[in-house]
């Protein structure tokens, strides 16, 4: 109770005060400990990050290795999930084609941070550029977001850069829009005000006053991205305009079994689980965020 | 009213028109000489250079784009490279299919997700709203290509209630035309069933904490009058956009469930253009798919300022 009341007194000075002061973040931090689907949701994608960074440890197989002798099997102690046409190990290829969805997903959740921080603070504090940018992002969004993919990896080739180039196309328009809303809605506010009357330039407004406003919906925002990123790169892979065919991901594993589904459903089903469960682990986790750090948009 | 709807047709035409350059943009961005590509590389030199003038790709971007742009407001898109058939009447074809699928997705999304958000915002903090809430997380989370083949598996080919793919004309037989839409809609409105009910719980929850509510409340009328009379309404109006957005992923979406169920629709169309490339083909399917969604944003626009007047003034 005392440290209730202490959070929202001034903002201490010493050092011995600092230390016991409940900062937002600490505050943050805490109820996110006390929720329980956040929690659900971290502890299922830190077991799917284990399972498909540490790959090695659960398999000896290797996930490109073909074997004549193996061709098409139903899951069995050697081959836990059953082996592709080829005779490939599909356990292997399903904890390796992982490490595809969340290198493409981490890589774009962080891209899109620096692009969407950049297109949103320019736009939302300069209001020359305002239209201008955000004409753009409309252009870009007017774009059904598959469609817009599959055309950017058509003509760039697929590959695995080109994927990235592709979601950060189609992702950066909406994280840019909401770091200009936090801007455009803090910019009028008395401290930044302050701050620009004690001579304070543009750049360290924007760093400094209004950027720090915008990391709670950023934070969310980008969780949720990585889960897009994750359903994207899957469906692109799983249409064959994904990356070079001798990668293994998931979504091209879920398309390989489609052909067999009849008799041998598993060939999907373990692959498209993979992706469901890393996408959901990420929601939930984007949801307890969401709760943890901006209480008000719990409603 | 009228006066915004003015404005807004006006703003519909430039973006069309954006689409378009953007489109023939990318299209000229393609690495490598496409007619190198299409007839391969031990092609003689001969001959490519009088495909290529037959293409009239010898001509310079803005010339291309100029006549793309004048024959499409005639309604022709070119020739197909690989059909030998018009893109226009290719894309006819298959239009259908791709509008039936993206409007009875959108259906199976609205009559899942608006209920489900509504039932969770009334039972707020009951196990029905945890219910709700978590199969509606579930929902968004998993691929729609994934569900599509769990769906085939378990009603077509263990059950056997519906057919596995394939697509019949409502013109030819309405109720086969209905049993082959069933499945596919369902793997592509369940995620945005998902979304709408995240969104419109939200957007109840807000309006229910509203001064008027309790006025109602208040002046007695029943519980189902207020919820969907007052609040319901209300609660609509930002729900209006979602749906916009939700269509856009319908008819981008169409592509997947297109190949999965193996229908003849424009997504799989843009697609097959893409493995094969059709450039023409591919311009004129991405083109009209995205201005199926501007079309669809307009009128989304229109239906919010008729349902929130402030719109119309801003």
């Amino acid at each position: 109770m005392i440290r209730e009341t202490h959070a929202v007194d001034k903002i201490p000075t010493s050092l011995s005060d600092r230390l016991r002061w409940d900062s937002p973040w600490r505050q943050a931090l805490r109820r996110l400990r006390r929720n329980p689907s956040g929690l659900i949701g971290l502890t299922i994608l830190a077991a799917m990050t284990i399972a498909h960074l540490g790959a090695p440890l659960f398999t000896d197989l290797d996930p490109t290795a073909l074997d004549k002798r193996a061709i098409l099997q139903a899951p069995s102690p050697e081959h836990p999930f059953g082996t592709d046409r080829y005779g490939r190990d599909l356990l292997s290829r399903v904890l390796y084609g992982g490490r595809i969805s969340l290198l493409v997903a981490s890589i774009v959740a962080l891209v899109t941070t620096c692009t969407g921080v950049i297109l949103g603070s320019l736009s939302g504090y300069f209001p020359r550029l305002d239209s201008t940018i955000m004409r753009i992002m409309d252009l870009v969004m007017a774009f059904p977001t598959i469609i817009l993919a599959i055309a950017i990896v058509a003509i760039l080739g697929p590959q695995l850069l080109n994927i990235l180039i592709a979601l950060v196309t189609v992702v950066t328009p909406r994280t840019s829009r909401v770091v200009r809303g936090v801007i455009l809605a803090t910019k009028e506010k008395e401290f930044v005000l302050a701050g620009r009357s004690v001579g304070a330039g543009d750049l360290r407004i924007i760093f400094r006053h209004l950027l720090p406003s915008a990391v709670p919906a950023l934070l969310v925002r980008q969780t949720y991205v990585f889960g897009i990123s994750i359903l994207i790169e899957g469906g692109l892979n799983f249409l064959g305009v994904g990356v070079q065919p001798e990668i293994p991901t998931l979504g091209a594993v879920v398309a390989e079994g489609r052909q067999f589904l009849r008799e041998m459903p598993w060939i999907s089903f373990y692959a498209g689980m993979a992706i469901a469960l890393l996408v959901l682990g990420i929601n939930l986790l984007g949801d307890g965020l969401r709760d943890a750090l901006d209480p008000r948009m719990k409603v | 009213m009228s006066q915004f709807a003015i404005r807004r047709l006006l703003t519909f035409i430039p973006a069309l028109l954006a689409v378009a350059v953007v489109i023939a943009l990318l299209m000229d961005m393609i690495p490598g000489d496409p007619v190198t590509i299409m007839l391969g590389l031990d092609a003689p030199g001969e001959s490519i250079n009088r495909r290529r003038i037959e293409l009239g790709l010898d001509r310079p971007m803005h010339v291309r784009l100029l006549e793309w742009l004048t024959n499409a407001l005639r309604g022709d898109l070119g020739q197909s490279i690989i059909l030998e058939k018009s893109v226009s009447q290719t894309i006819a074809e298959r239009y259908s299919v791709t509008i039936s699928l993206a409007l009875f997705a959108l259906a199976v999304a609205l009559a899942v997700g608006l209920p489900a958000g509504i039932v969770a915002s009334v039972k707020q903090g009951t196990w029905i709203d945890w219910a709700v809430t978590t199969s509606a997380l579930l929902w968004l989370s998993l691929p729609g290509f994934w569900i599509a083949l769990n769906l085939i598996f378990l009603f077509s080919v263990r059950l056997g209630w519906f057919p596995v793919g394939g697509f019949v004309p409502v013109t030819e037989n309405p109720l086969d035309f209905l049993k082959h839409l069933v499945l596919p809609a369902v793997s592509m409105g369940l995620g945005s069933a998902g979304i709408l009910a995240r969104f419109t719980r939200t957007s109840m929850l807000e309006v229910l904490r509203m001064d008027y509510i309790g006025t109602a409340r208040a002046k007695g009328l029943r519980e189902i009058v207020v919820l969907l009379r007052h609040a319901l309404k209300n609660a609509l109006i930002p729900i209006i956009t979602m749906v916009g957005i939700s269509f856009g992923d319908m008819l981008g979406g169409a592509v997947i469930s297109e190949l999965v169920f193996n229908m003849p629709g424009v997504g799989r169309m843009v697609l097959d253009a893409v493995k094969r490339r059709d450039y023409p083909l591919i311009q004129g399917g991405i083109f009209v798919v995205t201005a199926t969604y501007l079309m669809v944003n307009l009128l989304v626009d229109l239906l919010y300022a008729w349902a929130d007047p402030q719109i119309r003034f801003e």
